[in-house]
């Protein structure tokens, strides 16, 4: 049995959550700093880049029913083995910067929302447990929990965004466009890092299993994941004005806009605990393929779980010990961003492409 | 999996369990300073005199019946005074549920405060939807009226500025708005004045206790946290005629030697910016006052089917527009934005140097009210 199977109807509603689980915390600060009101126009911008990334996805994993080739081999065959190894690294950093950078998220909010005070140690090791288990268990029981989940989640996310409605004066994202068209593209391309959350798809590509249809469920997600995203920007920017920048947890600090100041209950507590459930999942995710990641770049496969992989994995989310977390995504940015770019734009648009060549070079092989 | 692995398993998540629970701080509530309201003022030498009211959750030996208690310190920053209401208290101040926040006389009419508006606005914890008020004399007075209102003295207020004010005619602001009105463009912006007003006693056991209820029947303005003028009874009648989302105000009219109340239940105003002139346009629908019809205003009110003769509602149109005309005047006079002008502007123009600073006497006004029956 495949433990890794994730039919196109799970993959959608992955895609969903991990739109939503991390682009309410620390990016709408981000860009309100670069481009003030404007942040919601960068967001899109960029989701209109991935969705025509997306839509050749979408087209490669219906050709790839045929033959179920995985990304590494598609890369090895085309381009290079050099190549290919290239992209894992690339991807493996991305990965494990991008978790850290949510967990950092994920850790200041549970400390000022929930209160909960630990050390990071202790917050990071359940996260990596739960993904150590996901490895074992296969990618099909995160899509299954997924699957259980998203309904919930984006109920939460719309409770959210619908009881802050009411104290947003909208009028506050006009005029559109003042900080100007190019400088909207740049910081587009600048926060390039925060997008195209469907990466993780290259490393259960050759698992994706297509029913009936596969362009609509996964646009459908992409769409909702997109208004919901974009609806919760417009809101951060129409209620927090110039000071925008200054909050650094969207999320926790739009939800106390939902309840009134002496009620008993909180009721964004409990929308706020579900909707974290999507950032975790997110993380969870992540680090699923930066495992994969280093499986591909060794050249190693594993049937079981590797103790040291996930050793070594659990050791780099360490390192805001040692670096502020911000640090890490910062010279992220500053390093990889044009080879992230590259492999983030790129690589999709010319999957199909490199699948059909890939598909015939194999077939003459066998031929001859 | 062999037995003696899944034992081995069980025992390493047993360890690994107890050094998590071992590793989270116990947050026991008798540990937390629970601060629900708090009151800034400025001693003498300039040091900054912080009261906080906190939730008192009762233990043995406190009074039954004791809601909460006000602890006053002092400090060099608000960092610090808050640093030192822990200490005093031997608890962890919690900010986390704290809702209103008190600015004294002896705070807000001497010094530029933004430092305090920046503490608050940084902190992850603080709610930007927190009440902000000025008190008439010093904050911690008025926080110390809790037994005056036999209930807290910071949910007396924040009940009023934040839950019954649009069903009585009060503009009122949050953290977040005032801090984004001292910081954007025009940098003006108001809060509510709150002043303790005494009352006969009428507690026969307790003579000597003192009562009353706390009056806002004022507003304070603020350009970049300082203190600009404060807003008689008048002008907090045409800044809340102009706010649409508030109603329940009062117009008197004399009809054949009566007096007759009229509320304001259902208003719609329109601001238009047409070249370098503000066309304000009010409509208002009002009906009788009677006694038991508190709060029934807001845009899903019934109508009504008393019938106010037109001259009645010709005078009453008169009385909101003369008010208007005075408030604009007071503004232009003074120099201040309280109708959000600049931000309209800015909306239209974008951010420039005349959407930035323009002076409200270089803006033309035309103001039209129209009033009808509900």
């Amino acid at each position: 049995m495949n433990r890794d199977k994730v039919t196109v109807g799970q993959f959608s509603l992955l895609t969903l959550l991990v739109i939503s689980g991390s682009k309410f915390l620390s990016l709408p600060s981000k860009l309100a700093e670069t481009v003030g009101h404007d942040g919601w126009l960068v967001l899109v911008v960029a989701f209109l880049w991935d969705f025509v990334c997306l839509a050749f996805l979408a087209w490669a994993i219906k050709l790839n029913q045929q033959h179920h080739l995985p990304l590494d081999k598609i890369l090895r065959t085309t381009l290079s083995p050099i190549v290919e190894k290239a992209v894992h690294v690339v991807f493996f950093v991305m990965f494990v910067c991008r978790s850290v950078v949510l967990l950092n998220s994920c850790y200041r909010m549970f400390a000022v929302t929930f209160d909960v005070s630990t050390n990071w140690v202790m917050f990071v090791l359940p996260i990596v447990a739960v993904a150590f288990f996901a490895i074992a268990r296969g990618f099909n029981s995160i899509a299954r929990m997924g699957q259980l989940m998203c309904a919930v989640i984006v109920l939460c996310i719309v409770a959210l965004l619908s009881f802050t409605i009411r104290q947003t004066d909208f009028g506050g994202i006009f005029p559109i466009a003042e900080a100007g068209v190019s400088n909207i593209i740049k910081a587009t391309f600048e926060h390039s890092y925060w997008f195209s959350d469907y990466v993780f798809v290259y490393y259960i590509f050759e698992h994706i299993q297509v029913k009936k249809r596969v362009f609509t469920p996964i646009f459908t997600s992409f769409a909702v994941g997109v208004v919901l995203t974009v609806a919760m920007n417009v809101i951060f920017v129409a209620l927090f004005g110039s000071i925008a920048p200054e909050i650094k947890l969207a999320m926790s600090k739009i939800s106390v806009f939902s309840v009134a100041e002496i009620t008993n209950g909180r009721w964004d507590w409990l929308t706020l605990s579900v909707w974290i459930m999507s950032v975790l999942v997110k993380i969870v995710i992540f680090i699923y393929c930066a495992y994969k990641c280093g499986e591909k770049l060794f050249g190693l496969h594993f049937s079981k779980p590797n103790v040291w992989m996930i050793l070594a994995i659990a050791l780099l989310l360490m390192l805001p010990l040692f670096v502020p977390a911000e640090n890490i995504a910062q010279d992220f940015m500053d390093k990889l961003l044009v080879p992230f770019a590259l492999v983030q734009y790129l690589l999709p648009i010319s999957l199909p492409l490199l699948m059909t060549l890939a598909n015939k070079k194999l077939n003459t092989g066998v031929q001859k | 999996m062999s037995s003696l692995k899944r034992i081995g398993v069980i025992l390493l998540v047993a360890i690994v369990l107890i050094a998590m629970s071992t590793s989270f701080v116990s947050n026991d509530i008798l540990n937390r300073a629970i601060i629900i309201g708090l009151g800034l003022d400025l001693s003498e030498d300039n040091q900054l005199v912080v009261t906080a009211e906190v939730v008192s959750p009762g233990n043995g030996s406190e009074q039954v019946g004791t809601f909460s208690k006000t602890i006053t310190v002092t400090g060099q920053t608000i960092a610090h005074a808050i640093q030192q209401i822990s200490q005093q208290m031997g608890k962890e101040a919690s900010l986390g549920q704290c809702a209103l926040l008190v600015l004294g006389k002896s705070l807000y009419t001497k010094v530029d405060f933004s430092q305090i508006v920046d503490f608050f606005i940084h902190s992850y914890n603080f709610k930007e939807s927190s009440a902000i008020c000025c008190a008439k004399g010093e904050a911690k007075e008025l926080l110390n009226y809790g037994e005056a209102m036999s209930q807290s003295a910071s949910l007396a207020v924040i009940a009023m500025l934040q839950q019954q004010s649009q069903s009585v005619g009060l503009p009122t602001n949050s953290l977040l708005q005032y801090a984004r009105s001292q910081k954007e463009l025009s940098c003006t912006g108001f809060t509510n004045y709150v002043e303790f007003v005494p009352s006969a006693n009428t507690d026969s056991q307790n003579p000597n206790k003192t009562q009353g209820y706390f009056a806002y029947k004022k507003l304070v303005v603020f350009r970049k946290n300082k203190f600009v003028c404060t807003l008689d009874e008048q002008h907090l009648r045409a800044l809340s005629l102009l706010t649409e989302d508030v109603s329940g105000e009062v117009f008197i009219v004399e009809v054949q030697g009566e007096k007759l109340t009229f509320i304001v239940s259902k208003k719609k105003v329109d601001l238009k910016i047409v070249d370098q002139t503000v066309q304000v346009d009010v409509q208002l629908k009002c009906r009788l006052a009677r006694t038991d019809d508190f709060g029934l205003s807001g845009n899903l009110t019934v109508q009504t089917d008393e019938d106010i003769p037109q001259d009645v509602l010709d005078k009453l149109q008169l009385d909101a527009k003369k008010l208007l005309q005075d408030f604009v005047a007071f503004q232009q006079q003074n120099n201040v934005d309280l109708m959000g002008l600049h931000e309209r502007y800015r909306q239209k123009l974008g951010t420039n140097n005349f959407t930035s600073s323009f002076a409200m006497d270089q803006i033309a006004f035309d103001i039209s009210v129209t009033v009808k029956q509900n």
